[in-house]
């Protein structure tokens, strides 16, 4: 059973995808399904003996192709849609132990190539409006499988957060003229307490309004929309931000970071965006999580109990303490 | 540049980036990205 159900209390669709229920959890190393097919082993995902970067079709999709046909009936208070779209899993590297953190800058650059040529071509299909990339890392997430990848949700409408930052840009547009995203941009700049690091067009940060204790911004200089505006310096600043922020992170506790990272591009629309890569890293402490309870989760408004000015400091300071990266 | 057609139809114009498309035993596509020009 596959499909979208609306929920008509908040606005927005929820996809049903019963069949995730059964999707491969945790398992050994030797049964990876990302790793590379080797001779004599069982068959994993990709029939190749290696490989640079892949993407392939979700096999436990929440949205796809050719969805069937809903099993429920509509009605008029909850109407029910195919679930059309794609879901796209992105193996970053062959090596089981990498992460996105640890890859050369060139490949993270191959990576952001990759992510625009997927952004290219699911654009294209008239079922498509958003492409969103997106990585959950780490078992504090709910990763089922520890390979190094990503994922890109190609939904048929603007999906509910993009939706509201449209709105907010709408309205900031109409009352100064301006970017809402170069204005926090420029105002983070400015400020200058919670900025982490500047790199080849783009500027990272933790926002003045972060809801996590190391909720990091990544900001393109020029207002760009999507991926598919960047030049190649901007490929390559994306790709060295990335990895010193990722370095960063990992070096704050001593253990592999956890974190979702969401890269947010305009849809197929006209209204007013800026291209920005948010991280939502659930760890509070060396040992506590951040979860999202009543407040966040029952009224939607999330308490931070850290100050950003402090928890950017400490940040920047692991970030430039590590070695310069390769030019 | 090598570029093919994606399964899913779309033309590849990143520069460097060779992309091959092939379709799964049960129907789903997989692509090949590669980047020839850092192995030379």
């Amino acid at each position: 059973m596959s499909e979208l159900r609306w929920h008509p209390l908040l606005g927005e669709w929820v996809a049903t995808a019963a069949q995730r229920q059964d999707r491969t959890f945790f398992p050994p190393e030797d049964y990876c399904p990302l790793c590379p097919t080797k001779p004599g082993q069982v068959p994993t995902e990709v029939p190749a003996e290696t490989y640079d970067i892949v993407v392939f079709e979700n096999k436990f999709p929440s949205l796809q192709r050719d969805p069937p046909q809903p099993e429920v009936a509509s009605t008029a208070l909850a109407p029910v849609a195919p679930s059309q779209g794609a879901c796209e899993v992105v193996l970053y590297t062959p090596d089981h132990h990498a992460t996105l953190a640890e890859l050369p800058v060139r490949r993270i650059e191959h990576l952001v190539r990759v992510l625009r040529d997927r952004t290219r071509d699911l654009s294209a299909r008239e079922d498509v409006v958003h492409v969103y990339p997106f990585e959950n890392k780490g078992a504090a997430i709910g990763v089922t499988l520890s390979h190094p990848h990503g994922q890109i949700y190609a939904y048929p409408f603007v999906p509910p957060v993009i939706a509201r930052e449209i709105a907010q840009a709408r309205a900031h547009r109409a009352s100064t003229g301006r970017c809402l995203f170069c204005d926090v941009r420029d105002a983070e700049r400015a400020d200058g307490r919670r900025m982490l690091a500047e790199e080849g067009g783009w500027v990272a940060y933790l926002p003045f309004f972060a809801r996590y204790p190391y909720e990091t911004h990544l900001a393109a200089t020029r207002c760009v929309r999507t991926l598919l505006e960047l030049d190649e310096g901007e490929v390559r600043g994306l790709a060295r931000i990335l990895k010193r922020v990722l370095r960063g992170f990992d070096a704050l506790f001593g253990v592999s970071f956890p974190y979702v990272m969401a890269l947010h591009q305009a849809p197929k629309t006209d209204d007013p965006y800026h291209l920005h890569v948010e991280f939502y890293p659930p760890m509070r402490s060396a040992d506590r999580l951040k979860y999202l309870a009543g407040s966040e989760a029952g009224a939607g408004m999330f308490i931070n109990d850290t100050l950003a000015e402090e928890k950017a400091a400490e940040l920047r300071t692991k970030i430039e303490a590590r070695p310069a990266l390769e030019r | 540049m090598t570029a093919r057609p994606s399964p899913d139809g779309a033309e590849t114009p990143e520069p460097g980036m060779v992309k091959e498309g092939i379709i799964l035993p049960d129907g789903r596509y997989l692509i090949y990205y590669s980047f020839p020009e850092d192995e030379a």
